[in-house]
């Protein structure tokens, strides 16, 4: 597979998606370049705003085998990740393994169950791998997570805590649509009918060759200035409680490289950095309370994209 | 495998560390030091060089191994041998510089190490600086440049160990490097303070090599130098110039004569000449002579030097003198390299300088031989009744009538050689005539004496300086003309008498057959002469303000400058100088570093500025691609503004952010954005 055949793949992928989800193509570039940047979406939106359905769509058009976790304050780790059950007729235990060995996992509304089950969860994601009962399983490859939470302030939730958060690479929120899409989509057929009916673009290996190519897109000596000026920016400013982590920064990067060759660029330009950025460092950089409490309320990426120049 | 690395480097044992092809290098770089004084060398040290470094290029080259121990001693031992046998000693300037040629050469046997190689190349630097012993001119000096050059991109090489500049790349870095020492070396020889007198002591045979007159004449002394197209000296007129038969340059008087050999009195009074300065202002000659080393004393002049200052100082500038009896200047230190001086001249002054003793010196004669000159003497004195004038008259006319031939192949001369010449061969050269004729004046009583100097000299039409050669050498007659208490030293040129074109119009239209001429001398070729003459030119002018730069000229300059022309000035000066060219180092290397890393950064910021001016400033956080897009929106610009313009844009995200060295678009880039 050629880098022109997955470009023309990825941009197919982008035009199905984006018939089903409406008015939502910023949502859709960020959250498949998370993809292809072999990172974990987090979506946090009120209920009802197109987040499983976006889920449902990506995993339909991808070609990727689909599994959605509902989580429940009653969750356990092991209804996430398997569990062994002894055979009678060979005497043995035998590994049923859970929702989460599976190409695709929607953890829908993950801060409703405990952060026991939660963690379980996230180590999965970020081992690439479930242990359970002494024995280490690979998950399938690719593999990719989309959470989906709520809004912290609902009844009944366990928020994730920050160090959590920072195993997403990112977190979008897709917010109501516009009106003429909202209307659109009212006219409009059946969603769940429509995602039956979108044709694969990819599968598992094409995808797997794509985050390849994403990986290797160019980042120039340039670029990693712009993105250490962000990174001190954020460790200095005293705009924030905590900087950006060396991990931050190249979610950054990483995530600028899979945007860049959704543009079909083979290099990374300072716009695909502020691009992602707010996807990338809101969620892992909280602001000072003081900052949190002026009137009109500003992303941590709104300050970064002020105040770091690019040389 | 990192630690037998660090092994090898610190012991530095291993041969395989050195590259091979550095190595190869080495032999070549010896032979390219040394190769002006080469031809000058003995045979035997020449061979042993050349043999030497043939046999280390086989070795380095096909991987043979080095001769053992005993052999290598062997040849330690043959190459003194050669020395010794060639020289006679193993020091002074010719042999030391051999020496040090054939040492070098063996010590690539035993070059293991950097160390060696560095060894090997700093010596080669010495042996290229001593070449200036042997010459000074430009050529040389551009030759030893080039040679240095080479050396120093050893010594890069050397240091570049890791091979990251390739050769060529070595030799690009020393010619920057060499080019970066120029300005520093031209106000180091400006300002740096001169030393009158060689600063530490050289050996006897320093400045050997040279030509010219000697301080002797005898049958075939002069008309060996015909044939030499150097340069003797070179002299700048300012005002009149005397015409052609007036050129006669005096540089030695010899007064004693043993029969085939005159030579200078050995016992020369240290008294001054009695000069009678003639009162006509015309004949006056302001001139300034270039002189070419010849490693005697002498300094020639035209007759008679004028009195500077007072009577003891002649020169008004130039080189430490002494005025002799007979009216010649003579230099404290031989002439060892190009020395300028300016004098005048008057034309009409009477040399009265006679004491009783240079009577009787200048009459000499040896005994018992040529019986039939001393005859013919006597005949002559006979039939023009004791008078001088008419017997002076008598010999030359003697020279006319009796088929005496000037011609640059005399034959040769026996025991009576007045006799064989005057009455035998006929065929003589300035020499034979001046020496026949002086010997005819003695035998009538005539205190007379040879002078040897040169005769004639061409004008360069392109820097109007004249420019005198070997090949003008002449030597000629001077006869105490009067009576012992009213006389005085009259200049008799008997060659004038058989050939007055020699004297008329020059050596090279004497009538000599010109094979034995050199070319340059040779009538005709005017496109030649024209390129000759070029040349000579440049030579002049190297010699006046490279070689010919010293404490006078330092000083003038200085006082140009308004300053006093003290060393402590120079001093203050050169410091001055160097720091201000160690702060435009500094500057060129700091912007050289920031314009090599962001030629391309440099001038999208430019474009940046001028788009500015043109109301679209880009905002310090604003990507070239949001700027781009900004800027054609707001602008209002032709479509082939706009295209170049999203040319320019393309362009830089390319070069700036892409992965791309491309060198073409780079310069397209920048002449584009440069253009708009």
């Amino acid at each position: 597979m050629t880098d022109t055949d997955s470009k023309q793949r990825l941009t197919s992928a982008m035009s199905e998606i984006s018939r089903v989800i409406l008015g939502k193509d910023r949502q859709i570039r960020l959250a498949l370049s998370c993809l292809l940047a072999r990172g974990h979406c987090l979506i946090e939106d009120q209920p009802g705003v197109g987040k499983t359905t976006l889920a449902h769509t990506m995993a339909q058009v991808l070609g990727m085998d689909f599994q959605r976790i509902q989580f429940t304050s009653d969750l356990l780790p092991a209804d996430v990740l398997g569990v062994s059950v002894y055979n009678r007729d060979d005497g043995s235990f035998e590994f049923h393994p859970g929702p989460i060995f599976s190409h695709f996992v929607l953890a829908d509304e993950i801060n409703r169950a405990t952060p026991k089950t939660q963690s379980a969860l996230l180590e999965a994601m970020e081992e690439y791998q479930v242990t359970a009962e002494g024995q280490t399983r690979a998950l399938p490859q690719p593999f990719f997570v989309i959470a989906t939470q709520n809004p912290s302030h609902q009844i009944g939730t366990y928020p994730l805590p920050e160090s959590q958060l920072d195993r997403f690479l990112m977190r979008i929120s897709l917010g109501y649509p516009d009106s003429n899409a909202e209307r659109q989509l009212l006219e409009g057929e059946d969603r769940r009918q429509m995602i039956q009916q979108l044709a694969a673009v990819f599968n598992s290996a094409s995808l797997l060759q794509a985050q390849q190519i994403a990986a290797g897109i160019h980042v120039s000596p340039a670029i990693l200035d712009y993105v250490q000026a962000i990174l001190q920016f954020t460790r200095e400013s005293g705009v924030f409680e905590t900087g950006l982590s060396p991990r931050g920064g190249l979610a950054l990067i990483n995530a600028a490289r899979a945007w860049a060759l959704l543009e079909a660029e083979t290099y990374v330009l300072p716009e695909h950095i502020q691009q992602v950025l707010p996807a990338v460092i809101n969620h892992r950089l909280p602001l000072q309370s003081t900052q949190q409490d002026s009137e009109a309320p500003r992303s941590a990426a709104d300050h970064i994209l002020e105040s770091v120049a690019i040389a | 495998m990192a630690g037998s690395n660090h092994k090898n480097a610190k012991t530095g044992r291993t041969n395989s560390e050195l590259d091979r092809a550095l190595l190869l290098m080495l032999p070549p770089g010896i032979l390219l030091s040394v190769l002006p004084m080469l031809a000058d060398m003995a045979l035997p040290v020449t061979l042993l060089a050349a043999l030497l470094g043939l046999w280390q290029m086989l070795i380095i080259g096909y991987r043979l191994k080095n001769p053992a121990r005993l052999v290598q001693i062997l040849i330690l031992l043959v190459c003194f041998a050669a020395l010794v046998f060639s020289y006679g000693y193993v020091i002074g300037r010719q042999a030391g510089v051999a020496l040090l040629t054939l040492m070098t050469l063996l010590k690539l046997f035993e070059t293991k190490t950097h160390r060696d190689c560095y060894i090997i190349v700093y010596s080669c630097l010495f042996i290229t600086a001593s070449n200036f012993f042997q010459s000074q001119s430009v050529w040389l000096m551009l030759y030893v440049f080039a040679v240095v050059i080479y050396l120093l991109s050893l010594l890069i090489a050397l240091s570049d160990r890791r091979h990251s500049l390739g050769h060529a790349g070595h030799l690009r870095l020393a010619g920057r490097l060499g080019l970066y020492a120029l300005p520093f070396m031209l106000v180091l020889f400006v300002l740096f303070p001169r030393i009158p007198g060689p600063l530490w002591g050289l050996p006897d045979d320093a400045f050997s090599a040279s030509t010219g007159l000697g301080e002797e004449m005898s049958p075939g002394s002069i008309n060996q130098l015909v044939s030499s197209s150097a340069i003797a000296f070179r002299v700048k007129f300012h005002g009149q110039v005397p015409p052609q038969p007036q050129r006669y340059w005096r540089a030695l008087v010899l007064s004693s004569y043993d029969g085939r050999t005159w030579r200078r009195d050995d016992a020369p009074t240290s008294a001054l000449p009695n000069l009678e300065y003639g009162e006509k202002q015309a004949l006056i000659y302001d001139y300034t002579i270039t002189l070419e080393p010849h490693n005697h004393h002498w300094l020639p002049t035209l007759q008679y030097p004028l009195p500077a200052t007072d009577n003891r100082r002649v020169l008004m500038s130039g080189p430490a003198h002494r005025f002799s009896r007979e009216a010649l200047l003579l230099s404290k230190e031989p002439v060892t390299h190009a020395l300028n001086y300016r004098l005048r001249s008057q034309a009409n002054t009477l040399n009265r300088s006679l004491f009783d003793r240079e009577s009787y010196k200048n009459r000499l004669l040896p005994a018992g031989r040529n019986p039939q000159t001393l005859a013919l003497a006597k005949q002559l004195l006979e039939s023009s009744h004791y008078q001088a004038p008419a017997y002076i008259r008598r010999v030359l006319q003697y020279f006319r009538d009796n088929g005496f031939v000037y011609t640059l192949n005399p034959g040769s001369l026996g025991e009576n050689a007045m006799d064989d010449f005057l009455f035998g061969s006929r065929r003589g050269f300035c020499e034979h005539y001046a020496s026949a004729f002086t010997y005819l004046m003695r035998a009538a009583g005539i205190p007379a004496r040879v002078v040897i100097g040169y005769q004639g000299g061409q004008m360069n039409p392109l820097d109007e300086y004249m420019i005198v050669r070997q090949s003008d050498a002449h030597a000629w007659t001077e006869i105490w003309y009067g009576t012992r208490d009213n006389g005085y030293w009259k200049r008799i040129d008997p060659t004038a008498a058989v050939s007055p074109d020699r004297i008329e119009r020059g050596v090279q239209n004497a009538g000599l057959d010109s094979a034995g001429l050199p070319l340059l001398l040779a009538p005709g070729n005017p496109l030649l002469k024209q390129l000759a003459f070029f040349y000579d030119s440049l030579q002049h002018q190297w010699n006046q303000w490279v070689i010919g730069y010293d404490q006078d000229k330092q000083a003038s300059l200085l006082r140009a400058l308004g300053l006093e022309g003290k060393a402590s000035d120079l001093v203050l000066l050169l410091t001055v100088f160097m720091g201000l060219g160690a702060l435009l180092v500094a500057w060129l290397l700091l912007r050289q570093k920031t314009r090599e890393r962001d030629r391309v950064q440099y001038h999208y910021r430019r474009l940046c500025s001028r788009l500015a001016r043109r109301g679209v400033r880009r905002n310090d956080a604003e990507g070239p691609r949001d700027y781009e897009k900004r800027v054609l929106q707001t602008l209002d610009l032709k479509p082939g503004q706009r295209s170049q313009l999203q040319f320019v844009f393309r362009a830089y995200r390319a070069l700036h952010y892409g992965n791309h060295n491309n060198p073409k678009l780079e310069k397209l880039f920048i002449s584009r954005a440069r253009n708009f």
